[in-house]
Formats: C-alpha cells, structure tokens, sequence
C-alpha cells in the first residue's frame, strides 16, 4: 500500500517537474533570425546612370546597426539613405545606397551587410552590367547633378540614422528653392509643393512632398494624401530614395528628403483639395508617433476656354497628341468587318476615348485599349492605342471618315486638333463575311431584325436655319415696374380721395379761425386804432369796449357783456382769471363807458388803448377754461 | 521668253507647294479655328443628311456649348441622336438627349409640330423600353399650383393685374360719385378687388418661377431622387427623357421637381434646355 502510495507521490512529482519545465521561459528558445534581403534597381545600367542597392531586414525586436556596402573600383556610392519601420512586435530597416558606375563591364558587387543584435549578416553578392552611356542618355543628365557626380557632395538621411546630430559636412549645401521664411516645426515636418497653383481640367500639375528634419527619424507608417479630384500617377520609381538636400526654414538649416513626387490631372473644375500626407515618426528626442502633416495645397482648376473650342472637345483632354492609324483589310464583303487601330501619342492626360466617325452604315464596336505610358522629364507620355472592329453595312466605296482628336496644349494656350484619316475599304456585294471577334471578347450584334420602328416616321433634318425670333422678356422689364403699375391706380385714388379731404378741412379751419373771438377781438383793436387816429373818441372807446369782450369770450368763455359791470371780475375771478387783471378789465371797460358819455382829451384814448391792448394780450395768453 | 527648264522648274515648284499646302494639316497638328455658328449648323445638317450622326452630333453639341439656340439645331439636334440609337450606336441617355433636344425646340417654337411628333416618339419609345421592366410612364401630371400658374405667361398674368388694378381705382372714384356711376361704382370696384387679389399671386408665382427655376430634361437611364441630406427618397425614381423643372444647384446636384415629387438628382443626369 505504502509503495503504491510513494509511486503515485513521484508520478505527481515528476508531473508537475514536467509542467514547470513547461512554463518557464526558457533561455534556449531562440528568436526567429531575422530576414535580411538585398535587391537592386537594375542588372544593366550606363556609366554615369545611377542605380539603387536596397537592403531590407526584418525581425522581432532587432537593433540594426553599421550598415557596410563595399563597392569595386568603377564604383562610386552617391548616398545612403535609411528608413525604418515597424510595429510593437516586428521591425524593420530599409537602407538604399545610390550608386554610380564609373566604367563598363561585367562586376560583381559584393552584398552590404549589416550587425543585428550583435550578429553581423551579409547579403548575398550583386551582378551588374555597366554599358558605355549613349548621348542624351538618362546617364548623361544625372552626370550633370553635383549631388550624384561620383566624389560630389554625398548624401546622407539626416546625418545618419546611427548618428545623433547631422553632420553638415556630409550633406550638399544649400538649396535656395526649398528654403522657407519660418519653420512649422523646430525638428521635423512635412511640406508639400505644387509646381503651379492654376491648371486647367486634365493638366499635369506635379506635387512634390519633401521631409524637413533636424533629427534623425525612422518611418512608423504613413498615409498618402487622399487627392480625391485628382487622377494620380507616380513619377518615382523608388520614393524616398532621393538624396537629401539642405535648406533654410527660418533660423535653422534642416535636411530635406523627397518623400514622393506624382503628377495630378485635376478631374473637375474649382478650388481642389490636395488633402495632407500624413507621417508619423520616431526620434530619439521626441519618442514614438510623432505624426506630422504636410500642408493642404489648395489647386484652383478651371475649364479650357470656351472660346474657339472645337466641336468634339472632351474636358480633360489636354497636352500634346498626335494620331496614327491603320486599317485592314482593305477589302471586304459587305457586313464584314476591318480592323481600325488608332495610336494615340505624346504627352499630357491622354484621351479616354476617341471620337469616331460614326454613321449609319457602319458599327463600331467597343476598343481594345493598351497603354504604353511612363515618364518622361517629369511629364506623363508614351503611346495609348485602341483597337476597333468597325462592322460595314453598305457596298461599295466606303469612306470611314476620319478620327480627330481636339485636345488643349498647355503650353502653347490654345485648341490643336490631331487627325487620322481611316481612307476608304472597298466592300464588295454579297454574303456577310465572317464575323470578327470584338477584341473585348465580345461577340458583334446580330444582323437587324425589321421591326416596325416608330423613330423612323420623324420628318427630316432641316438643312437651313429658319425664321424664329427669340422670346422677349416681359414688356415691363424689370418686376418693380410691374408691382409699381399695379399698385400706381389705386394708390393714386386713394391720394385723391385724401387730398381732397384735408383740403375740406383746411378750408373750415380757416373759416372757423376767422369768426374767433380772438380774431375778432384783434380786429375791434385795430379799429380802435384806426378811430384814435380820426379824433373819434366814442369809437375808440365803442371798439375798445367790443374788443375786451370778444377777448374774454375767447379766453373765458364768458358772454360778459350780459354780465353786470360791477359784478364782472367777481366772474372773471371765478373762471380763474387774476384778481388784478380782472380789476383791470373792470376799470378798461367802465372808461370805455365814461368816455362814451362825455368824450374826454386824446391823451385818455390813448391811454385807454394801451391799456386795452395789455388786456387783450394777457387774456389771450390764457386758454378757455 | 520662258525657257522649257525654267518653266518645268516653276511647275515644279508649284506641285511641291501643292502637296506641301494639302500635307501640312497632317503633318502638324492643326489649330482650331473659330467658325461662324451658321457654318457649324450647315456642317452639322450636312453630316445628319448623310447620316453621319457621330460628326452631326459633334457640331450641334458645339453649337449649344457657344450658347447659340435656335429651334432648328435643336430639332437636328434630337434627330442625331435618334439616328444613333436607330443605329444600335447609342449610349446611355441618348433618348433622354433627343428628348431635351426637341423639348428645347418646342420651347423655342411652340408651334413646331415635327418637335412635337418627334418628342411624342421619343417618350414612346422611353416607355416601351421601360414596359419591359414594368416601370411607371414618362409623363406625370404638374402639381396644381404649378398647373395653374402654366395656364398662362407672366406677361398675360402681369397684364390682368394692371387691368384689375385699373379698374378698381375707377370703380372706387364711381363708387363716390352719386346717381347711376354710383351704382356702376358699387358693382365694379369689388369685383376687380378679388380680380386683383387673384391675379397678384399668379403674376408673383409666374415671375419667381421664370426668375428661378429653368425647364430641363432627364438624360440618364434612370435618376434617383434624394432628400437635402443626400439619403435616396425610397421609390422615387425620374425615368429618362422626364422633363423636370430645376433650380438650385448645389455642388454636383441639382434641385428638381418632377410632377409632385422633388429633391436632388446629379447634375449631370439633367440637360437645362432654353436660352
């Protein structure tokens, strides 16, 4: 039982041993190598042209450092560049070296190698075939660049990705072009250049994004710029394997990388976004995903002119074409088919379709295109060819016409045409002949069906311009005019109407004003004085006395010549007129009727009427009560 | 005295001028030229005689982008395109592109009967192709606004306005008058008051809808219509060759309004007719 008991108790032990051994880390577990690779942009280049060495290597949580490319003699290295990459669990290195050949003949580059993690890995050797340079050759431009003449200035990424500053005395000096007023940022951003700002629908505009940076960097990833109303083409065949440059933003110099350069075609008019190129870095002194944007070029796009454009014009066709065709067989029978191959050549934003000389007897079916396009000095050109079956109805004669092809040129601002001429294919009567293939494929419609067809009873084109007279804008012109006569009659009634009626009530104010007390009493002044310069004492004292009444009616309201004169201010004094000028009425007109009964001397009238005036006036001061 | 060398010389001189002149268009690419609207319209007319619908297309399509309109390239217009899909050469819409072509005419004169047949054949045959899917007709019926507001021109509803307006203000200066202009006054001035109030509306409505909205046709296939967030209105579709009323443009859209319904259709699936 015991012994039983003990070989359970050492298979438990020997058990878990064995899940421990298990679950340790164990240091004898190696890390996959890493993957080391090499390739070159070209096997057979000219002397003088330069050519690329990449080295890539790959692996989780590798250290590369010492990049080595030892180059034989006839060999010089322009420039290194480097650019990491990578995500938490996998990074990698790309290191390009630009290399120039210097002599002809067959070498055998030995593979640059590389230290990871403290191992040093070298790739495998390089076979190249560098042939004389032949004139106006690529080789021969690149040979006038300082930057890529062997024992030039060299190029380097920053100063080095292994490096901790720049070391200016590696890089080339200064280019003027990419220098700019103030920098963005003090260590790294991204620009974006547009060769022009103004381009018209379909003509190249090239956009260039250069890095700017004072630090060495390393690519985590990064993001095209959207360029959503552009047809986009590369014109790099390696982007970011350009040598840098340096130039001035603000204060500082910085080391400046084409990243990418494309050539746009703007697709509509108006003000169109290029969008942002967005990176983000690593640097030792700002960390990881540091992202930065290159500026959102703004591209004002506009349609050719509408002026002197020709019929056919399809926007977007622009640079410079020209049109070669051929057509066989010459000979067919009539509802056979010939061959029409249309090559379209130059550069610019090459047509998508042609226009054909389409007419009743004749079917063009859908082309077959093929494209031959590259770069050529930064601009998009090559050779776009499309291939017809055109399927010949009628006998006889038959004129194809002719293609045409209406593009912008750019450069010389105006419509050009180019044009093929298809000839003429000799149909003979009879049977159809066999039926071509469309290139696409497709099979050609079968021969018409007679169907009643309605669209054939419309009358006939009409071959001369007849009488017809625009329409008119409405007789009143603008509508202000309109709404101002509608609105002018009863408006002007209704004016009438009131007119009319403040002249009736001016004209009973008037008459009303006239008969006044207050007039009135004004009037019986005047003749008072009019009576005092006559020597007529009782008409002074009659006026005066009609006078003071008129202007109590006015100002009181009372009636006093029905009033007792004794107890006239005690009235008066009860309508609120002053005890004193009340006294005063009093006294005025009992000398009025003194004088009346025994007429005295002028100097008495003449008192008598300035007192009466005084009267008037203070009593006329005083509204009716 | 012209010596015989020196006179085959001057030939050949000449021959080789000759076959310069009649290369050089082939040689180099030639510049466009400028040409008279009527020059175009008789190539244009040319071309459609002989069937050339590709080439006539091409001159009525250039005529209408110089902005010159007249009923009869219109009319050769729509006839072009119609010869392209007789020829099982047409593309998408091209019914569509007839249809405003012959609107555009009837427009320009209404009285012109061919415009009118052909129009008639053109949505006929729109509606034939449809029947197959068993989609709805061409034709819809305005709303009744627009219904009454078409029953006449600007110009007619402007005019009865004035008269209205006319004969109220004399109907109100009888209406003050006593005995039988009284009378006459009393009758007259109301009755052109709801004269004038009915007609007012229908001049406004007549001029906002010249000054702001233009006659177009549809010329795609089949055109959605969507609401102002851009979300496609369910089931309602504007079949081709549909004439539309538009107005605003937004961006790439355009606002139209195809019977009752209306919203935003792109705006390259509707052709503006008119001048």
């Amino acid at each position: 039982m015991s012994a039983r008991r003990a070989l359970r108790r050492r298979g438990a032990f020997a058990l878990l041993a064995l899940l421990l051994a298990c679950s340790a880390p164990s240091p004898v577990r190696a890390q996959a190598p890493p993957q080391v690779s090499v390739q070159a942009s070209a096997r057979k280049v000219e002397v003088g042209e330069a050519f690329t060495i990449q080295l890539k290597a790959t692996g989780e949580q590798i250290a590369p450092n010492s990049p080595e490319l030892k180059v034989p003699a006839g060999f010089a290295v322009a420039g290194q560049s480097i650019a990491q990459f990578g995500t938490r669990f996998k990074r990698g290195i790309d290191i390009s070296w630009t290399v120039i050949p210097q002599k002809a003949g067959h070498f055998v580059i030995p593979g640059p190698s590389i230290n990871i993690n403290q191992n040093r890995y070298t790739t495998s050797p390089i076979v190249i075939d560098v042939v004389a340079a032949t004139p106006g050759s690529q080789a021969q431009r690149q040979r006038q660049s300082p930057f890529l003449f062997p024992g030039g200035p060299s190029i380097s990424l920053g100063g080095g990705f292994f490096a901790d500053d720049p070391d200016e005395d590696l890089v080339p000096s200064e280019a003027p072009t990419l220098g700019l007023p103030s920098a963005p940022d003090p260590w790294i951003f991204l620009r974006a250049v547009p060769d022009r700002k103004t381009a018209v629908i379909g003509e190249q505009v090239t956009l260039s994004f250069y890095v700017y940076t004072r630090l060495d960097y390393h690519v985590d990833e990064s993001h095209e710029a959207p360029l959503s109303d552009f047809r986009r083409v590369p014109l790099l065949t390696n982007p970011g394997a350009e040598g840098a440059q340096r130039a001035r933003a603000g204060a500082d110099v910085y080391h400046v990388r084409l990243l990418d350069r494309v050539a746009l075609f703007p697709l509509r008019a108006g003000e169109l976004h290029t969008g942002s190129l967005t990176v983000k870095f690593s640097a030792r002194r700002l960390g990881p995903y540091n992202e930065r944007a290159s500026d959102d070029q703004i591209i004002t796009v506009t349609e050719p002119p509408k002026e002197n454009r020709p019929p056919g014009y399809v926007l977007g066709d622009v640079g410079q074409f020209s049109l070669a065709a051929t057509v066989m067989p010459r000979l067919i029978e009539q509802g056979g088919s010939v061959a029409v191959s249309v090559r379209v050549s130059g550069s610019g934003n090459f047509p998508q379709e042609l226009h054909l000389p389409e007419r009743t007897s004749l079917e063009w079916l859908d082309p077959e295109k093929k494209e031959q396009i590259g770069i050529q000095n930064g601009a998009v050109a090559g050779t776009k060819t499309f291939g017809y079956v055109v399927r010949v109805k009628e006998a006889g004669k038959v004129d194809l016409g002719a293609i045409d092809l209406p593009y912008w040129n750019p450069s010389s601002k105006r419509y050009e045409q180019a044009r093929a001429a298809l000839g003429v294919v000799e149909v003979s009567p009879g049977a159809p002949g066999p039926r071509v293939k469309d290139p696409a494929g497709k099979e050609p419609d079968l021969p018409d069906v007679p169907v009643a067809d309605p669209l054939a009873t419309l009358a006939p084109p009409r071959l001369s311009l007849g009488a017809y007279s625009a329409a008119r804008s409405p007789i009143w012109g603008e509508a202000r005019t309109l709404w101002a006569l509608i609105a002018a009659p009863p408006l002007l009634v209704g004016l009438g109407f009131a007119g009319a009626g403040a002249a009736r009530w001016t004209k009973g104010r008037r008459a009303s004003g006239k008969a006044s007390p207050a007039a009135l009493a004004i009037a019986a002044l005047r003749e008072a004085e009019d009576a005092e310069e006559k020597g007529d004492v009782k008409g002074v004292a009659a006026a005066v006395e009609r006078a003071i009444h008129l202007a109590l009616d006015a100002a009181t309201g009372l009636k006093s010549r029905g009033v007792l004169l004794a107890d006239l201010p005690a009235e008066l004094e009860e309508r609120d007129v002053p005890a004193a000028l009340a006294g005063e009425v009093g006294e005025a007109l009992a000398t009025c009727e003194t004088i009346r009964f025994d007429p005295k001397g002028n100097a008495i009238v003449r008192d008598l009427l300035g007192r009466a005036r005084a009267i008037v006036s203070e009593l006329a001061r005083r509204k009716p009560s | 005295m012209i010596t015989a060398p020196r006179c085959r010389r001057r030939l050949f001189t000449a021959l080789a001028l000759a076959a310069l002149a009649a290369l050089a268009p082939l040689i180099t690419p030639a510049t466009a030229q400028a040409e008279a609207p009527e020059a175009v319209f008789k190539r244009g007319a040319e071309a459609l005689h002989k069937g050339e619908y590709g080439a006539a297309i091409d001159a009525f399509e250039s005529l209408a982008d110089q902005g010159f309109t007249h009923p009869d390239a219109s009319y050769d217009r729509g006839l072009a395109y119609v010869m392209r899909v007789r020829a099982h050469a047409d593309r998408p819409g091209d019914l569509g592109r007839a249809a405003a072509a012959f609107e555009e005419t009837l427009l320009l004169r209404p009285g012109d009967r061919d415009a009118d047949t052909a129009l008639d054949h053109v949505r006929a045959e729109v509606t034939r192709r449809r029947s197959r899917k068993s989609k709805d007709e061409v034709a819809v019926r305005p709303s009744l606004d627009r219904l009454v507001v078409g029953l006449a021109s600007e110009q007619v509803w402007g005019l009865s306005a004035l008269a209205a307006s006319l004969l109220f203000a004399a109907g109100l200066v009888l209406w003050r008058r006593k005995g039988r202009p009284h009378l006459v006054g009393a009758v007259l001035a109301p009755t052109a008051a709801v004269a004038l109030l009915m007609f007012i509306p229908l001049t406004w409505g007549a001029h906002h809808l010249r000054v702001t909205t233009r006659p177009g046709v549809v010329v795609a296939t089949e055109v959605p219509l969507e609401d102002d967030n851009g979300k496609p209105r369910p089931n309602e579709t504007i079949p081709e060759a549909a004439a539309v009323e538009t107005g605003e443009r937004r961006g790439g859209s355009i606002h139209v309004r195809w019977g009752s319904s209306e919203g935003w259709v792109p705006a390259t699936s509707v052709r503006l007719i008119g001048p």
